[in-house]
């Protein structure tokens, strides 16, 4: 170890490490707070989609508290070189950003500025010892991503619609499904791009990432694949058959069932049961066809 | 002090020590002072309200009389203005030559559908979609065009159904111009912010009936929906968005 023996003690007394917590805590906490008050509180829809940072943020803390040792033994780079520069270039777009006053650019100062502490204070070993914790914290920063992919989505939305229209067909009731719309005695259903699960597919892809990390299976590109993959699907069909519900719910006249699975609790059961079941799907993958021999516990 | 600088002496982390303080007093602390964070953003409510009106008044559109005027939900949207018109040229046909070249046919009927920003918060959501599953529809011959001088791009289809065909003309308008894409908007609100101020917006939608039997032909209707539709968009600049700055 190369550092000072007054800083191998991370959080000692005035220890840049702890000072360094307090600008950022003093700067991020009321912005945190706002982002939980959104997500617990069911903010505005395209807060909403970014949901899944209520475990992601806490993971991410985890993840970096627990490979805290491998920080500290990274040695400090001593000169200024393109990846610390370019370090230091993401600071400066933080500032920008966070002085902005806009909300986008307050919530996407939060990654680039913690990338960009990465990069100044350890250089490219430190942004890849953090890149998991840094692709967590970046996913579940509210941005108009959702907002601008959502006239986009139309086909699958459109594909969604067909299949829960098919089912109910097959199940001997009256439906007519017209682009988006599925309608049954004279009521109508939107296959609406939230409803389309949008905010299901990122919410699935995130945890796919989060096992990604957990099974220690990131190094494998087709582990990848697979992982997200099973997620996206898994969402899809998830999707068609929660459209098919409602669609039975509200054509049928059964509006407190309906009201119970669209924007009641019953709708966050359901997400959590697909979640569960994402969980036990990928858990399964480890188990009976594991990538390597080696225990997949990352603790180990 | 000088455990302190002893601790955190190289100068990387003095550099980041003081870049953050730095953003901690410029940008942090006012905000903590007077309570007033950049997502709450209050702005614009007094031209909101204006626009709202447009919900239960509609628009006069020159060479055009109301027939009908009502607030209506559209597949769950609430606030929808729908203005059922007719081309007054019928009134004082006495000039049929001049009509024929300017104003609207005689006996030509249209519908306006607008749907002003109704919160802050609010912003435009592909309604085109809520108005195909509200019309019940068939959507085809789509093409994206621009109306006379006006930067603006509008949506233009032929929406048919058994009991006849319709010329349908669509956009999000705003101060600084008009498109029917979201995204189009939502850079111009991004912009706007970035300048502190924002884009208030409306949702038009132009139905003209074109004829009642099977699949009619919307390119003869196109002069008289792009002169509707250019109308529109001025009365509304003038109007609605003249006080806006851009």
């Amino acid at each position: 170890m190369s550092q000072p023996t007054s800083l191998s003690k991370p959080f000692g007394p005035f220890s840049f490490d702890l000072l360094l917590l307090g600008l950022v805590t003093i700067l991020y906490g009321p912005l945190l707070f706002h982002w939980y008050d959104g997500w617990l509180n069911k903010g505005d829809l395209e807060h909403q989609y970014f949901s899944h940072g209520l475990i992601g943020l806490p993971f991410a803390a985890y993840i970096a508290w627990e490979q805290r040792q491998r920080w500290i033994q990274l040695p400090e780079p001593e000169r200024l070189g393109g990846m610390r520069l370019l370090g230091l270039g993401l600071l400066g777009l933080a500032v920008v950003f966070y002085l902005g006053g806009i909300p986008e650019s307050v919530n996407l100062s939060l990654p680039v500025l913690l990338a960009g502490l990465c990069l100044w204070l350890r250089g490219g070993a430190g942004l890849k010892l953090q890149a998991f914790p840094l692709l967590l914290v970046l996913f579940a920063t509210p941005t108009p991503v959702p907002y601008l992919m959502e006239p986009y989505i139309l086909p699958l939305q459109s594909f969604i619609a067909s299949c829960a229209g098919y089912l109910l067909l097959h199940l001997g009731l009256d439906v007519t499904v017209s682009g988006i719309y599925l309608y049954m005695a004279g009521r109508t259903v939107e296959v609406a791009p939230h409803c389309a699960g949008l905010k299901m597919l990122f919410t699935s892809l995130y945890i796919g990432l989060m096992l990604l990390y957990w099974y220690q299976a990131w190094p494998s590109p087709s582990r990848w694949f697979l992982y997200l993959a099973s997620a996206g699907l898994l969402s899809v069909v998830a999707n068609i058959l929660r459209n098919t519900l409602l669609t039975f719910f509200h054509g049928t006249g059964r509006e407190s069932a309906f009201r119970w699975l669209h924007e009641g609790w019953g709708g966050d059961v359901y997400s959590a049961l697909m979640l569960g079941l994402l969980i036990l799907i990928i858990n399964g993958y480890e188990r009976w066809f594991p990538l390597r021999s080696a225990s997949p516990n990352p603790q180990s | 002090m000088v455990p302190l600088a002893q601790r955190i002496s190289q100068p990387s982390k003095l550099v980041v020590l003081a870049l953050l303080l730095a953003v901690c007093l410029l940008g942090a602390l006012p905000a903590y002072w007077s309570g007033h964070w950049p997502w709450q953003d209050a702005a614009q409510a007094a031209q909101l309200a204006k626009l709202r009106e447009l919900s239960s008044k509609g628009l006069a559109v020159p060479g055009w009389q109301t027939l009908n005027l009502q607030q209506a939900e559209i597949s769950g949207q609430k606030g929808w203005a729908v203005q059922a018109l007719s081309a007054s040229g019928s009134a004082s046909a006495s000039s049929p030559a001049t009509l024929a070249l300017d104003g609207p046919k005689a006996g030509q009927t249209a519908t306006l559908l607008l749907l002003p920003q109704r919160s802050a918060d609010k912003k435009p959501q592909v309604e085109w979609l809520n108005i195909d599953g509200n019309q019940r529809w068939t959507a085809d011959q789509l093409s994206h065009r621009s109306l006379g001088t006006l930067a603006l791009q509008a949506r233009f289809f032929r929406g048919w159904t058994p009991q006849g065909t319709n010329a349908v003309l669509q956009w999000y308008t705003w101060p600084g111009g008009g498109d029917a894409q979201p995204s189009a908007w939502f850079f111009a609100d991004l912009r706007a912010r970035l300048s502190g101020h924002r884009q208030p917006w409306v949702a038009v939608c132009i139905v003209v009936p074109t004829d009642s039997l099977g699949l009619g032909d919307i390119e003869t209707a196109w002069p008289e929906v792009a002169r509707l539709g250019e109308a529109v968009q001025q009365i509304l600049a003038r109007q609605y968005f003249a006080s806006a700055v851009h």
